[in-house]
C-alpha cells in the first residue's frame, strides 16, 4: 500500500474480466467440438451401414451437393431471403404501427385486437392456397403469407410495451405536465423498446417459416423459385443431398436471422436493460 | 381513515390566507373502495406539515391529490393562487428513466417545459456538477 494505492485498486479489476473471456473461448471450443462429432458420427453410421444416398446422405455428400449446385441453390436462396425480408420489414413497420394505434386507448384495442389473433390462430398453410390463387403476382402472394405470420408477435409484444410503462414515471411525467406526445416520445417508445425486440426476434424465424411454407404452396418453379420449391423439385427427381443442401441452407439462414437480430437486441438494450445487464459479483 | 395534521403557523402573525385548503376531500376508487373521506387539511405558506398515520391510512393519496395525480371524487381542493402552483415531488419509488443518460434524466423537466436547449444543456450540467 504505502502512498500507492493504485495498484490494490486496479487488481480486482483485471482478474474478472480475464475469467469470461476464457470462459467464452471454451464455451464456444466445446459447442464446436459436440457439433463435430455429431456430424463425425452421422457420416460414420451412413457408411457403417452402407446407407445409400438417396435414402439418407451424411454431411459429406450432404457438402459436395451444396457446392456442385450452389448456383441453383444460392439464387433459391437469394429469392427465399428478399420474401424474409420484405415480409419483416413490412411486419415491423406495420406491426409497431399498429401497435401505437392500439396503446391509444383500450377501446380500439378491444376492437382491433381480436382481428390479430384470429390471423395469428389460423394456420398459414390452410390459408396460404387461397392467398396465392387470389394475387396473381406470385412474389407479393408469397410476400403476403410470410407477413401474416411475422406480423402478430411484434404487435402483441409492442403493445404490451406500450402499456407497460412505470406507474412513478407515468406520475413523474404528469408533474412536469408532459404533453401526449412527449410522454410518448420520452417515455412509452423508449421503455417499449425491449418487448419489440423481443417480438422481433420471435418474427424473424417466423417471417422464414412463412416464406418457406408458402412457397411449398405455391410449388412453382423458374424464375422465382425459393429454396423450399428446390426441396420438393429434389424430392421428385430424388436427389436427396440436393434437398438437404437446401435444407441446411434454409436451417443456416434462420439461425443467421437469429444471430443478427441477437445482437441488435443486445446492442439496443447493453447499457440500460436487466436481460442484458451483467451482474456485478 | 384519514390521519392529517397541521403545523401551528407562527405564533402571533395574523393568520394569512392560506396556501392550500383541502375541505371534505373524498377519494373513493373505481372498484368502490373509500381511501379516503372528510379530510380537512390547510397549509399556510412557509408551513413544515407532516402527515402521521399507519400504512395505507391514504397519506400517499392526499400527497397525490395535493400533485394532481389523482382526482378527488370528493370535497374541494384549493389553492391561494386559484391553480396549483408549481409542485416537486419525491416519489416513493425512484422514478429515473433507466434507459436515458444521468444528463437524460435531469434534463427531462427541462425538455418536458420547453426553454431553450442550450439553456437547458447548461443548467442540467451545472446541477450535476454541484
Amino acid at each position: 500500500m504505502s502512498g500507492h494505492p493504485e495498484p490494490s485498486l486496479a487488481a480486482p479489476e483485471a482478474a474478472p474480466r480475464a475469467a469470461p473471456a476464457g470462459n467464452r473461448a471454451a464455451r464456444t471450443a466445446v459447442s464446436a467440438g459436440v457439433a463435430l462429432v455429431l456430424l463425425a458420427a452421422w457420416e460414420g453410421i451412413i457408411r457403417h451401414f452402407h446407407v445409400p444416398p438417396f435414402v439418407m446422405p451424411g454431411p459429406v455428400a450432404i457438402a459436395r451437393a451444396l457446392v456442385a449446385d450452389w448456383g441453383l441453390l444460392s439464387h433459391a436462396l437469394w429469392v427465399t431471403l428478399e420474401i424474409t425480408g420484405l415480409a419483416l420489414a413490412t411486419a415491423v413497420i406495420l406491426g409497431v404501427l399498429l401497435s401505437v394505434i392500439m396503446s391509444q386507448s383500450e377501446w380500439l384495442e378491444s376492437t382491433l385486437f381480436p382481428y390479430m389473433v384470429i390471423l395469428q390462430v389460423t394456420p398459414i398453410i390452410a390459408i396460404a392456397p387461397l392467398i396465392i390463387l387470389w394475387i396473381s403476382n406470385l412474389k407479393v402472394g408469397l410476400l403476403i403469407c410470410a407477413w401474416l405470420i411475422a406480423f402478430f408477435p411484434i404487435v402483441a409484444n409492442t403493445t404490451m410495451g406500450l402499456k407497460s410503462a412505470d406507474r412513478g414515471l407515468e406520475d413523474l411525467f404528469k408533474l412536469y405536465g408532459a404533453s401526449r406526445w412527449q410522454t410518448f416520445r420520452y417515455m412509452r417508445m423508449p421503455g417499449a423498446v425491449p418487448y419489440f425486440l423481443a417480438g422481433l426476434r420471435i418474427s424473424g424465424g417466423l417471417a422464414l417459416i412463412g416464406a418457406v411454407a408458402a412457397e411449398f404452396v405455391a410449388g412453382t418453379g423458374g424464375q422465382g423459385s425459393g429454396l423450399a420449391f428446390r426441396i420438393l423439385e429434389a424430392g421428385y427427381t430424388m436427389n436427396i443431398p440436393r434437398m438437404f443442401a437446401a435444407l441446411a441452407l434454409i436451417s443456416a439462414t434462420g439461425l443467421v436471422i437469429h444471430v443478427v437480430l441477437t445482437y441488435v437486441s443486445h446492442l439496443c438494450l447493453r447499457r440500460w436493460h436487466e436481460s442484458a445487464l451483467k451482474r456485478e459479483r | 381513515m384519514a390521519a392529517a395534521f397541521t403545523a401551528p403557523s407562527a405564533a402571533g402573525a395574523a393568520p394569512p390566507r392560506p396556501l392550500l385548503a383541502m375541505a371534505g376531500v373524498e377519494k373513493r376508487f373505481d372498484r368502490g373502495t373509500l381511501a379516503l373521506s372528510g379530510l380537512d387539511l390547510t397549509v399556510e405558506a412557509g408551513a413544515f406539515v407532516s402527515l402521521l398515520g399507519p400504512s395505507g391510512c391514504g397519506k400517499s393519496m392526499i400527497l397525490r391529490l395535493m400533485a394532481g395525480l389523482a382526482a378527488p371524487t370528493g370535497g374541494t381542493i384549493t389553492w391561494a393562487g386559484a391553480s396549483r402552483p408549481r409542485l416537486s415531488f419525491v416519489f416513493q419509488e425512484p422514478t429515473l428513466m433507466p434507459w436515458a443518460s444521468v444528463l437524460d434524466n435531469v434534463l427531462l423537466p427541462l425538455k418536458v417545459a420547453r426553454p431553450a436547449p442550450a439553456a437547458a444543456l447548461a443548467k442540467a450540467r451545472e446541477a450535476l456538477a454541484g
